[in-house]
């Protein structure tokens, strides 16, 4: 039986759209998809670029419905402030 | 940088009654010693992204470890 292992998702604006495309792209050695979690939890970078509080509630909510993550990281505001 | 840190700290009075929610900063994104984003002012290096990756490890831990907890 396959172990279930946590489910993080980063939700957020284009720093996590960015980070996803280099990890994507292995940008750094020491960097890897997982996050060096290495197994332990299952992580999900989802970003949108401009992305405000209000265009994520009304566009990207839907993927912490999907995905039923046990974690989640929102990365939002900065976009906010302007 | 005032109105981030303000609402920053009314982010974190508001989820403070929530015992599964915390506030994460990215301290070394926010340290004036570094110059971390391109000539947009929006963006960051390759650098930034790295300490971007190791914030987002550490507030992962911290997040496993109240799952732990609860």
């Amino acid at each position: 039986m396959a172990e279930v292992v946590p489910k993080a998702l980063i939700l957020g604006h284009s720093f996590v759209r960015h980070l996803k495309c280099d990890l994507e792209f292995a940008f750094d050695s020491h960097g890897a998809y997982d996050i060096h979690l290495h197994g332990t939890t299952s992580v999900h970078l989802h970003g949108v670029g401009g992305s405000t509080v209000q265009t994520l509630l009304a566009n990207d909510l839907h993927m912490v419905r999907d995905l039923a993550p046990d974690i989640v990281t929102f990365e939002i505001g900065t976009n906010d402030l302007f | 940088m005032h109105n981030a840190s303000v609402l920053n700290k009314y982010v974190g009075v508001v989820l403070n009654d929530f015992c599964t929610v915390f506030c994460w900063s990215h301290a070394e994104l926010n340290s004036p010693h570094r110059d971390l984003y391109l000539r947009n002012g929006v963006h960051i290096y390759p650098t930034g992204q790295y300490l971007l990756y190791w914030s987002y490890l550490g507030s992962i831990l911290t997040a496993l470890s109240l799952l732990g907890d609860n």
